[in-house]
């Protein structure tokens, strides 16, 4: 636990100097991605404490469910070493390497949801139990967990790109010159994919939600 | 999209994030405040479904998880060597395409797709030359074949489809005598006239082929006796080191045969009880009727009997033999054979020479043991060949000349051999045929010989 949250500090301070320093965190990237190819457990470690958190906002902003949302950046990071292992993995942009790869774990999920779709009621069960231990006024947290719902269901309705824009934007924020350079687009694309990403939002959920 | 809308809505997002209330954000903006106030409030609802909290316990099981994996990874066996190879020309491709991303999206996915393009056509177009030279047995000649089939299919016309079917199958005897000259043991199957049956062995297309106990002989028509010389065969068997072909089994594939008319539909005849079909590119006499006697050419295939042709018997020339002269009179026996044949000549241009046939103008003519042949004749000259015609059909030669006719006819002449007259006596010194003595001495099984006319005088001499 206290190695995990000083990994955390690690972190921030890593997220920090991205914002500033992208060229000098390129090059460690490349150098933590060939190390990685060793299957270090020390390397692994860092990489996964680094990263980790980027990969479950990414994965809990676009699923309604904590315990799904794990099991989604787990499997992001098991992904990580089989490719690697085999000689498929990240060659220099590790951060968006996960990030992609946590986006398509996401639609697999979604995809196998629309083949067989789950009772309601695990749902109904997470909510009862929300509304037990929580001391929040039960109404509101109904309320909070439907609309939560709804502009995920909204989401979904997106393009690929627009789905991963705003993840990025809003779920992970990230600067519109990062997101460009994760998803391999210009700044000016970015931006014209944000907006009518928010157009068709506002138009699907806005009106509910006022 | 509304540059100065998504533009504001940019900054106000920042100031957002920073801190700074809706409100302020607007009034930075008043001239696009209503649309602007949608937008941010869209953003201010998604932003709800941001987690800032990481569940670090779930992050340790992970991690441990995740350690165990790795563990797992190292005690496996380590990748093949293909695999190594594979994983290092994938790693090389997802470089250039980060590369390509990285520099200018649309110009390096432009120039990729140009590349894999070039790269794809290079290497087929390769690989196509290659399988070209392929033999059976070789790795490439299934795609050899496949695009053999391709061109048949895409053939515009039918003349041409039978023309790429003639070369192909043309090109399977000439794999098979490459196999044969290597000395290579393989699975093969090719077609041919059938030029002698020997004890030894039997001959297709100058191709030694020898037939063991196991052999199976399929004829499939019961107006067929029996395979003789110059029937279309189609053997399927195995080369070996001794130069032979060793068959497995053998199809009769091209011949022809005499019946009776019984009905006649659209796609099939019925002849002497024999239900043939027919199509468009089916040569059909016009005065051939149910209850006629007619020659019927066959061309025989896995799934049935086709007729090329059938002729009224009445009308059948030499000519219209079919150019192979893969023919076969079942009702020829061997005592009607001297009365039946008769003794022919051709003039034309020679296209093909071989120890076993010659082919003039597109008509085959065998080559027999003591066939006259002239000395000095090469491919391309003119020449005149005196032949017969056997109980089967086929044509054989009983001498070759060169043809004294070439200086003032090219054309190739096929006529059937006029009476005998008076002219002949007159004529024979001005020939080289040899004398009747010597005649008669060089072709002993041909009685009629003697009776082959020459051309006569206003032939030689036009003017």
């Amino acid at each position: 636990m206290m190695l995990t949250c000083q990994s955390l500090g690690i972190y921030n301070k890593i997220v920090f100097q991205q914002r500033g320093e992208n060229q000098r965190l390129m090059s460690d990237e490349s150098s933590e991605i060939d190390r990685l190819s060793t299957l270090d457990p020390q390397i692994i470690t860092a990489i996964h404490d680094q990263y980790f958190p980027d990969v479950y906002r990414f994965a809990r902003f676009r699923v309604d469910d904590e315990v799904i949302a794990e099991d989604i950046a787990g499997d992001v990071f098991v992904c990580l070493l089989e490719a690697v292992h085999s000689g498929r993995g990240p060659t220099t942009n590790l951060r968006g390497w996960l990030l992609k790869t946590t986006a398509n774990i996401v639609n697999d999920h979604y995809r196998s949801l629309y083949k067989h779709p789950v009772d309601d009621s695990s749902e109904l069960q997470e909510n009862a139990r929300d509304l037990f231990i929580s001391q929040d006024d039960p109404a509101r947290i109904t309320d909070e967990a439907e609309m939560r719902r709804s502009i995920q269901a909204a989401m979904e309705t997106l393009t690929h790109a627009q789905k991963l824009v705003i993840t990025l934007r809003f779920g992970n924020r990230f600067s519109l010159e990062e997101t460009a350079e994760l998803m391999g687009k210009n700044i000016n694309t970015i931006k014209a994919l944000q907006f009518r990403a928010l157009i068709a939002l506002r138009r699907r959920i806005g009106s509910d939600l006022t | 999209m509304n540059r100065r809308l998504a533009d504001a809505l940019e900054t106000c997002i920042k100031s957002l994030q920073a801190g700074v209330t809706l409100e302020e954000c607007l009034n930075q903006y008043p001239d696009v405040a209503p649309q602007l106030r949608d937008l941010l409030k869209t953003v201010e609802m998604i932003e709800c479904l941001r987690v800032e909290k990481i569940p670090v316990e779930s992050m340790t099981q992970n991690q441990r998880e995740l350690l165990s994996h790795a563990k797992k990874l190292v005690s496996q066996e380590k990748p093949g060597k293909c695999v190594a190879v594979a994983g290092r020309i994938l790693a090389f491709r997802s470089m250039i395409v980060q590369t390509f991303r990285q520099a200018k999206p649309i110009m390096g996915r432009l120039v990729m797709a140009f590349a894999i393009t070039g790269i794809l056509i290079i290497f087929s177009g390769s690989l196509l030359i290659v399988s070209a030279k392929s033999l059976p047995g070789d790795s490439l000649y299934p795609m050899k074949l496949a695009v053999e089939n391709i061109r048949v299919h895409l053939a515009p016309s039918e003349d041409i489809r039978s023309e790429y079917e003639d070369h192909y199958s043309q090109q399977r005897v000439l794999e098979v005598q490459s196999l044969l000259g290597l000395g290579r043991k393989q699975e093969i199957s090719f077609e041919g006239i059938l030029n002698s049956m020997e004890d030894t062995g039997w001959v297709v297309n100058g191709i030694t082929v020898k037939l063991q106990p196991e052999t199976v002989i399929m004829i499939g028509n019961n107006a067929i006796r029996s395979v003789e010389p110059g029937m279309k065969v189609e053997v399927d068997g195995i080369t070996n080191e001794q130069g032979w072909v060793q068959a497995e089994e053998i199809h009769l594939r091209e011949y022809h045969y005499f019946g009776i008319v019984d009905a006649k539909g659209i796609d099939g005849w019925e002849i002497s009880g024999i239900n043939v079909r027919v199509s468009s590119s089916t040569h059909i006499d016009s005065g051939v009727q149910v209850g006629n006697e007619a020659e019927v050419v066959i061309r025989a295939e896995d799934n049935g009997m086709f007729a090329m042709a059938i002729l009224s018997v009445g009308q059948q020339k030499p000519g219209s033999a079919p150019p192979q002269s893969s023919t076969v009179d079942t009702k020829a026996s061997e005592g009607d054979f001297a009365e039946d044949s008769e003794e022919l000549q051709i003039s034309g241009k020679v296209v093909r020479i071989s120890p076993f046939s010659w082919t003039v103008d597109g008509v085959d003519v065998y080559i027999a043991n003591d066939t006259h042949i002239a000395d000095d004749i090469k491919l391309g000259d003119n020449i005149t060949v005196i032949y017969e015609v056997e109980a089967n059909g086929s044509f054989t030669a009983l001498e070759i000349d060169k043809s004294r006719l070439s200086d003032q006819n090219d054309d190739t002449e096929m006529q059937p051999t006029p009476e005998p007259g008076g002219d002949d006596e007159g004529l024979s010194d001005m020939s080289d045929h040899p004398s009747e003595a010597e005649e008669t001495e060089a072709y002993p099984n041909t009685p009629d010989h003697e009776e082959t006319p020459v051309p006569t005088e206003s032939e030689l001499d036009p003017d």
